[in-house]
């Protein structure tokens, strides 16, 4: 891992912020699944080389259902769906919206890249990977958790990463990725395109969704940080799970007692 | 007005038919339940579409599981008959209504000298004044045929209705009972008044859905609600079941392999298409998971246009058997009814789990349209296999079926060399020998020392039982040395159906699709040649008349046909057998030089190609 954190190498800034992430939040590597989608930024084939953890390789565009499937019959796994913005954003796009919808308590980070060369033009899709705004998708679609890190601030994004897998809900941290393979332009890129919010943890702006759209809206420079941050919405696992029984559904076994008083009423 | 009938037959058909949108389901199952719980064998079948509702009592003194043509009473709610209920009226049915309902059709009717029961239930609905449906008044009229009494069915309405509307639908049942009494038919069917009847009427989708609830599903994704969803989701309290409406296919497969990575028992249900990324991506990581391929009366790509009502019935077989991209093991089941259709949706989790691969469920429209009075099936708490849990104890896994340390293995996941791939598509097919093994045999019916085989799969069981007994009874062709073989597995096939075959000098395979696609797959998989197919498409399903008259044509062609209506213009075609392209040969070859030593999956990523931007 170490040597190759220049900007370029998106797969090494992931990891590397998903690693200390999750030692931070302090989640043994037996209760955290890592989902991935195939191809993009975060390769299926390379996560379990670099980490140790559960993962799930999901098809192209499919990591977020999984990631739903996982934490709907097992609420006591830590998800994090990681993927680039083609495969959340593009093929998976429609499950993108309807996951936030949701809301199960899953980590979404999506590493955004981002053409930074003179050919770029505003509405082209050369300068939003996929022609689209992540961060004011989300808001739209009531998310719960919205944040914006890069790979030129891996500290602050890191803090980022963990408040988002601490969270309870669906959190998004899109992260932005020049996409260019020179270093030094990248990161030239990053200090002039983008600044860092103030840091509010619990602060009045983070629960306001009209502030929170004027920021995500905001583009060159772009703000880091935390947009949004609502603490109180029902996760997907809360509306699902029996109540008085919250053991994930491998511990269940067929109630058969609840069949046979149905079929008395029929 | 009308002639007092007091025979006693042995059963009743009744049908009601009502114009798109009127809720017939609601009068279908308060009947059915009424008579049912009064000691009658029930049978019932409904169509909907935008072309009106119509549904199908049939009422019983024995046991009746097959859908017949005849129709002894018509009960309208609405003019303007469909062309295939007014097919099945001759001289001897009834049509029961309102005199300003009947008036639209009874040109038609005297043409096929239906006799014509006119009640005034508009007018009473009117003096009453209250909100009654006339679906319910009709209720009470049929009730009363039945001797029922006109409090039959309030402990119904209260169990299903708040107060106001319970009150208003008891008050428009009683009405209707009135006039049933008036209508003065006598006792329609000799009834074994059996305090200790132990049936039970279920429908297709609830055996269904118990099945697999007491096979241990406990996690249901769709992408769009159905019947069986429903089930699960309004249950999910007391099933203990998690249900999750998908945004599309791919998010309900997905959701599936996540639940199923978990240790859930994961159901994906979708209607026909589609299934090859589910084959392909449970089989690539070995996931085990049931899919629920319920054919249904959807509008569909091909025939939008011409009907609301095509039935995918036995269409979908080829689709379960050859999806996909690359060679996958899979167990195939087809429910022949639905005592079985409870116990093959639990033997499909079973199996799933045991092999951890991929199990169709398939059922057809047919069989989702009826109930029947069934033997409560038994539910014994068999032991489960056991299962391999992601995510709960100190071993890692990754999504290729793999469990425990990954060190020393370098070459697994980034350099997916030649050697992996080999093991896993060997792993592969060692399971498709090891589903033969464990796969169910078919269940033979009549003369053991058969030289005719009829030979069905899916939900034509029953009506061809019932066609057998009535050539047998009707003397329409000799049954001596006839046999039904009944296939709930379809692949792998049971090594005996080979042993079934071979004992047979003539091959008659019944089924409801244009090509024979079953017969096709036999005759690939076991090289015996069917002799005749008789073969179905289209809405309708087989009704038993129509399978004596078809049978009869092959097996006494000589005798010309005698007074019993012809069933519908349905396009009819009985032909031998040609393949019309080569069938895939030695498709169960086992290469023997292989361990089970292949511990791994192929990877599930591939899928797609990996793509990027």
């Amino acid at each position: 891992m170490t040597g190759v954190s220049d900007c370029g190498s998106a797969v090494a800034q992931i990891l590397e912020i998903l690693q200390w992430a999750l030692v931070e939040a302090d989640l043994g590597s037996g209760d955290v699944v890592l989902v991935s989608g195939a191809g993009g930024t975060v390769r299926a084939a390379d996560v379990p080389d670099f980490l140790k953890k559960n993962f799930f390789n999901a098809p192209y565009g499919c990591a977020l259902p999984v990631a739903t499937g996982i934490r709907a019959s097992n609420p006591r796994l830590s998800v994090v769906a990681a993927g680039c913005c083609g495969d959340m954003y593009g093929a998976g796009g429609n499950h993108f919206l309807q996951t936030i919808h949701r809301n199960p308590n899953i980590a979404h980070i999506v590493c955004h890249d981002i053409a930074c060369d003179d050919k770029r033009t505003r509405t082209s899709s050369r300068s939003w990977g996929t022609g689209m705004n992540p961060l004011t998708v989300a808001l739209c679609c009531g998310a719960s958790f919205v944040a914006r890190g890069s790979v030129g601030e891996l500290e602050f994004t890191r803090t980022l990463m963990k408040r988002a897998i601490l969270h309870q809900g669906y959190a998004l941290l899109d992260v932005l990725r020049p996409n260019t393979p020179d270093d030094g332009k990248a990161r030239a890129w990053l200090a002039e395109n983008t600044y860092k919010l103030e840091d509010n943890t619990d602060g009045e702006r983070l629960i306001d969704h009209v502030e929170a759209m004027n920021l995500a809206f905001e583009a060159e420079p772009y703000p880091l940080g935390v947009l949004y941050e609502c603490k109180n919405l029902p996760t997907l696992e809360e509306s699902l799970t029996r109540q008085n029984d919250d053991r994930p559904l491998f511990q269940r076994t067929p109630p058969l007692e609840a069949i046979r008083e149905y079929m008395d009423t029929l | 007005m009308n002639s007092k009938r007091n025979t006693i037959r042995q059963d009743v058909l009744l049908c009601f038919c009502a114009a798109a949108g009127e809720k017939l389901h609601i009068l279908e199952d308060l009947m059915g339940r009424l008579l049912s719980k009064a000691g009658f064998y029930v049978f019932t079948a409904r169509r909907s579409g935008a072309r009106g509702n119509a549904v199908r009592i049939r009422v019983s003194s024995t046991p009746v599981k097959a859908f017949v043509d005849r129709i002894d009473y018509l009960f309208l709610l609405s003019g303007g008959l469909r062309p295939d209920i007014m097919n099945h009226i001759t001289s001897r049915t009834k049509v029961v209504g309102d005199v300003g309902t009947i008036t639209r059709d009874s040109p038609k009717l005297r043409e096929r000298e239906a006799a014509i029961v006119e009640l005034p239930i508009a007018a009473r609905v009117k003096e009453l004044d209250c909100a009654a449906r006339e679906a319910e008044v009709l209720a009470g009229v049929t009730a009363a045929l039945f001797g029922l009494t006109a409090e039959s069915a309030d402990a119904l309405f209260e169990r299903r209705f708040k107060e106001p509307e319970a009150s208003a639908l008891k008050i428009a049942f009683r009405l209707g009972h009135a006039l049933g009494i008036e209508m003065d038919e006598g006792v329609l069917v000799a009834r074994y008044l059996r305090a200790d009847k132990k049936e039970i009427l279920m429908d297709a989708d609830t055996a269904i859905s118990l099945g697999t609830v007491a096979g241990g599903c406990n996690f249901v994704a769709a992408p769009s609600s159905g019947t069986l969803f429903d089930f699960c989701s309004s249950r999910a309290e007391a099933f203990g079941t998690v249900a999750v409406r998908a945004e599309d296919r791919a998010g309900a497969l997905n959701m599936c392999l996540g639940a199923a990575y978990t240790g859930a028992r994961a159901l994906y249900v979708l209607s026909g298409g589609s299934i090859s990324e589910a084959l392909e991506s449970a089989n690539l990581s070995e996931t085990p998971l049931v899919i629920h391929t319920a054919s249904r009366r959807a509008p569909n790509a091909n025939m939008a246009d011409v009907t609301d009502e095509t039935a995918d019935a036995e269409q979908t077989l080829n689709l379960a058997l050859y999806s996909g991209r690359g060679e996958f093991p899979c167990a195939v089941y087809a429910p022949a009814c639905l005592e079985s259709a409870f116990a093959l949706g639990a033997r499909a989790f079973a199996t799933a789990e045991k092999f951890r691969t991929p199990v169709v469920l398939m059922t057809d429209a047919h069989l989702s349209d009826i109930a029947y009075d069934i033997e409560p099936p038994c539910l014994n708490p068999e032991s489960l296999p056991p299962r391999d849990v992601r995510g709960h104890d100190s071993g890692l896994s990754d999504h290729e079926g793999k469990k425990g340390e990954r060190e020393g293995e370098e070459d697994q996941n980034v350099l997916k060399g030649l050697a992996l791939k080999i093991r896993a598509v060997d792993k592969r097919v060692q399971k498709f020998a090891m589903l033969r093994e464990d796969a169910l045999p078919p269940t033979l019916f009549g003369d053991p020392l058969y030289q005719t085989l009829i030979v069905s799969w899916g939900s034509l069981q029953e009506p061809l039982l019932e066609a057998l007994r009535v050539a047998e009874t009707e003397l329409r062709f000799e049954t001596l040395g006839l046999a039904l073989l009944s296939c709930e597995q379809l692949y792998p096939l049971s090594s005996q159906m080979e042993i079934f075959l071979k004992q047979a000098r003539r091959l008659i395979f019944v089924e409801n699709n244009a090509t024979g696609q079953f017969a096709r797959l036999v005759q690939a998989e076991t090289g015996c040649v069917p002799t005749d197919l008789v073969l179905k498409y289209g809405e309708e399903p087989f009704s038993v008349e129509e399978l004596v008259e078809r049978l009869q044509n092959l097996l006494a062609p000589k005798e010309k046909e005698d007074d019993l209506p012809l069933s519908p213009a349905m396009p009819v075609v009985a032909v031998e057998l040609v393949p019309a392209r080569p069938v895939v040969p030695e498709l169960l070859v086992v290469p023997s030089i292989l361990g089970k030593t292949a511990g791994l999956g192929g990877a599930a990523g591939e899928t797609n190609g990996g793509g990027t931007q």
